[in-house]
């Protein structure tokens, strides 16, 4: 691995880890949307650099496309209904800290210890071969996500129907 | 007809018509109807017995297995056919037929359904007493004895609107359960002495078998259930109180046949105190000194069928204490002979009392006049149980002294009985017929009518004969008897003659003295002192241990259970506090839920 | 340290942050956000195993998981809706009618 790629590789990391502790800590709620938006665009970053380049633009279509939006509307809608600024601070930091801090030190301490296979020089995935699994050997959960999907977006929109239209 | 189904006869006529009246209600309604068909399988009844009667050289024991275990059988039921069952199948065929005519007349006055009743339970008692008679083992012999128990019960409580009745009914059925616990203890005891139950099984065992350590034992506790079924001293007290029935009950249950149930009792298992002379000795006492003292407190009671209840947990003292002294022929034959002239005696005093509506003797007086009938079968009955020849009471009073001849003690006691005996008879008997009537209702008895006046006639014809068939009697049982005079014997007529002159000075038609004797010493006789002995027991024992034992089950019992759901309440009560409502303390428990996995994975495992 | 392994660990800090906002956030649409922050940790662990391992297998997982995250997040921003309407509030501390 390279000294250029070990940078690239550390910037965006460092992107993604900002993006997330923007996430979790910003004090208002559109700038913690962003930071999100931030974190998941340096994560397709990661895919890239992992040679999933599809899944980095899925990544970049649904999430910072889909989810940002549809975060950024429930945010304003919630702000209309409530009336006003929405608060977005956090309590109990403690607790909340020494969890996080428990998990990454387990998770991490075991990680650092692992004997981790190094990447083999294998084949790029590429978007013809994920096609063809999703329509061959995965082709039965991929109908099926296909009803949840749908099954999902109907049941938000009961769920978040005015009562007396 | 064969015998066996003659035997069979005796107990499932009676059986047959209880459920006919007891089951189908427009039969038991109708008190006539009732009556007629109690009455009639009564007859039938008897009419086995007597054919039976003349067969008694041919012994049988009908069986059927009933309770199998294992490949044996527990218990068997079945019919015993001998000498000793068939002269007691006579004796309570007879008196319960006559007691049951007799009824007819008597209950005249009552209303219909009650009559029905009161027949099945007549004819239930005369099915128990039966089947208790033909008993061939213990086990069978208690059922019957519990059902006999049973419609002492339901006939005492005849009147059961009355307050008094009810508590007479409940005092018997209780005091003789109370023996009745000895008796089933006995059963158990018998079962792993002799792993049977039948009489014939057991005499086997005794003779031929290995000796028992504790012959006494069983015996002990049978004679627990004959105590308190034969009124013996101290659970004689429910027997004056069961006068609350109506008469003729009295006379059939109380005193010809129920009471007998226990020395016919004896008689059966008196092979079991033969092998024990201990046990032997301990009946003996207790009967004398039951017929002593029954005796005494008879002398001082005002009530006329009170004293009759006295006088036969007196004769019922006497039998039980021939047979104690090893003499089952003279127990058995006074209880033939008694169950006759002693239910006479109940049937003359109730058709008294039938005529003057009393039971007390200050309230009549003179009856002899209005009552030519009822006063002679009353002295035909006194004469006989006072003992004077050649009426049949004397035979029976001669053997049972007889018997005691070599126990002093016991000797004396009877012949102490021999003399109040006729004493409170002689009272009961001029203080009611003689002299003049001491209240209105006594001015002009009416002789009762010819249905309770034949079954008089009968059993009155039978206290003056019965005395003749004693060796027939004793062949029957095959025991010997040995009637001889002796200085005893006639030490014993002498001392009857005097109890009658004794009354005949106190209380002669002269006389108008009630009590002879002072009244401080009246007092304390009729205050019965173990009656006190009972409410005592049962105010300081029974109470306070019942109440210990409340005590515990509702603090110690129920506050354990109480301190188990308080601990179940408080700890609910503190863990739902866990339950927070918030999803985020949810997640949190989750998170460490699963860091206590992951740890436990990469340390524990 | 290899690629394979620096990808792990920042999954791991990722999904430690994710927990942190998960526990700490008030708002229910915050909470929402640090799901899809440690749902994102999953998936960068699933993409790069499949570096790994090879095949197509790892990445088709990855974006079933983002599939299912939109759906979830297509739900859970309706509830947040439905709870808004209903509550005039996004505070999760006050929906806590199933507390003992």
């Amino acid at each position: 691995m390279s000294a250029l790629e070990i940078l690239g590789l550390s910037l965006l990391a460092l992107f993604v880890l900002a993006g997330a502790l923007g996430t979790v800590l910003s004090k208002n709620l559109v700038h913690s949307v962003l930071w999100l938006a931030l974190a998941l665009v340096a994560t397709a970053g990661i895919y890239v650099r992992l040679t999933a380049g599809f899944l980095a633009g899925a990544q970049v279509l649904l999430y910072a496309g889909g989810v940002i939006t549809l975060a950024i509307f429930a945010v304003m809608l919630s702000a209309r209904i409530e009336g006003g600024p929405i608060p977005n601070e956090s309590a109990k930091r403690g607790r909340g800290a020494l969890v996080a801090l428990a998990v990454a030190g387990l998770f991490g301490g075991v990680l650092l210890q692992a004997d981790v296979l190094a990447p083999r020089d294998l084949p790029v995935v590429d978007a013809a071969d994920i096609g063809r699994s999703f329509l061959g050997e995965y082709v039965l959960p991929f109908e099926v996500l296909s009803v949840l999907l749908v099954a999902a977006m109907i049941g938000a929109i009961v769920i978040a129907r005015r009562e007396d239209p | 007809m064969n015998l066996h189904s003659l035997a069979l006869a005796i107990p499932l006529l009676p059986l047959a018509a209880a459920a006919i009246v007891g089951l189908v209600r427009p039969i038991g309604r109708r008190g006539g109807l009732a009556a007629t068909i109690s009455i009639a399988a009564a007859a039938a009844s008897l009419g086995c017995a007597l054919l039976l009667l003349s067969h008694t050289a041919e012994r049988f024991v009908l069986k059927l297995p009933w309770l199998p275990v294992g490949g044996r059988t527990l218990a068997e039921v079945g019919l015993r056919f001998d000498g000793i069952s068939a002269p007691m199948l006579v004796v309570v065929g007879t008196v319960a037929l006559m007691v049951q005519i007799y009824s007819v007349g008597y209950l005249s006055d009552e209303a219909s359904g009650p009559r029905g009743r009161y027949f099945t339970w007549q004819s239930l008692f005369l099915f128990a007493m039966q089947g208790f008679v033909l008993s061939p083992n213990l086990l069978q012999l208690f059922s019957f004895y519990e059902l006999i128990g049973l419609c002492s019960y339901l006939l005492i409580g005849y009147y059961w609107e009355k307050p008094s009745a009810g508590r007479a009914a409940v005092k018997a059925f209780w005091i003789t359960k109370l023996g009745d616990v000895g008796f089933l203890i006995g059963l158990l005891v018998c079962w792993t002495q002799y792993k049977s139950f039948d009489l014939a099984a057991i005499e086997h065992a005794m003779t031929a078998g290995p000796a028992q350590a504790n012959t006494w034992l069983l015996p002990a506790l049978l004679f627990c259930g004959v105590a308190s079924k034969s009124a013996q001293f101290p659970l004689h007290v429910w027997l004056p109180d069961a006068m609350e029935g109506p008469t003729p009950v009295s006379a059939l249950l109380h005193a010809a046949t129920m009471v007998a149930a226990g020395v016919y009792l004896l008689v059966s298992t008196s092979f079991l105190f033969a092998a024990s002379p201990v046990m032997g000795e301990v009946v003996m006492y207790v009967g004398a000194f039951t017929a002593v003292f029954a005796a005494l407190q008879g002398c001082v009671q005002n009530d006329i069928k009170r004293v009759l209840a006295y006088s036969t947990c007196s004769q019922l003292g006497l039998m039980v204490a021939a047979i104690g002294a090893g003499s089952v022929a003279a127990g058995y034959f006074h209880l033939v002979t008694h169950a006759f002239f002693k239910s006479l005696l109940f049937l003359a005093a109730g058709s008294a009392i039938h005529a003057v509506h009393t039971n007390d003797l200050r309230e009549m007086g003179g009856l002899g006049r209005g009552m030519r009938w009822t006063g002679v079968f009353f002295g035909v009955g006194m004469l006989a149980l006072a003992g004077i020849p050649p009426l049949s009471g004397f035979f029976s009073k001669e053997l049972i002294l007889a018997s005691l001849e070599e126990h002093p003690v016991a000797l004396v006691l009877g012949l102490a009985t021999t003399i109040m005996t006729p004493y409170y008879m002689g009272r009961a008997f001029l203080l009611a017929f003689s002299g003049k009537p001491r209240s209105a209702a006594a001015e002009h008895p009416h002789e009762s009518g010819w249905l309770m006046r034949g079954p008089m006639l009968l059993l009155c014809s039978l206290a003056l004969i019965m005395g003749v068939f004693l060796w027939s009697f004793a062949d029957t049982i095959h025991e010997p008897v040995h009637l001889e005079v002796t200085s005893i014997g006639l030490l014993g007529i002498a001392l009857a003659l005097a109890g009658l002159g004794l009354a005949w000075v106190f209380h002669g038609p002269r006389k108008t003295v009630i009590d002879a004797l002072p009244k401080s010493l009246l007092e304390a006789a009729r205050s019965s002192g173990v009656d006190a002995l009972y409410v005592f027991g049962w105010r300081h024992v029974v109470f306070v241990f019942a109440a210990t034992v409340s005590f515990f089950d509702r603090y110690i019992v129920d506050g354990l259970m109480n301190l188990i759901g308080w601990a179940g309440d408080r700890a609910g009560d503190a863990l739902r506090r866990v339950q927070t409502g918030r999803a985020q303390d949810y997640v949190l428990a989750l998170f460490l839920g699963l860091l206590a996995l992951v740890a436990w994975g990469v340390w524990g495992g | 340290m290899n690629e394979i392994q620096f990808c792990l660990l920042l999954a791991v800090a990722l999904f430690s942050i994710g927990i942190y906002g998960l526990l700490t956030r008030r708002n229910a649409i915050g909470i929402l956000l640090s799901i899809e922050l440690m749902a994102n940790a999953v998936n960068i662990n699933l993409v790069a195993f499949s570096r790994v391992h090879g095949g197509a297998a790892g990445q088709v997982f990855a974006l079933f998981a983002i599939a299912l995250t939109v759906a979830e997040v297509a739900i859970g921003l309706g509830l947040v809706i439905l709870m808004a309407r209903t509550r005039k509030s996004i505070n999760v501390d006050e929906a806590r009618d199933l507390h003992g």
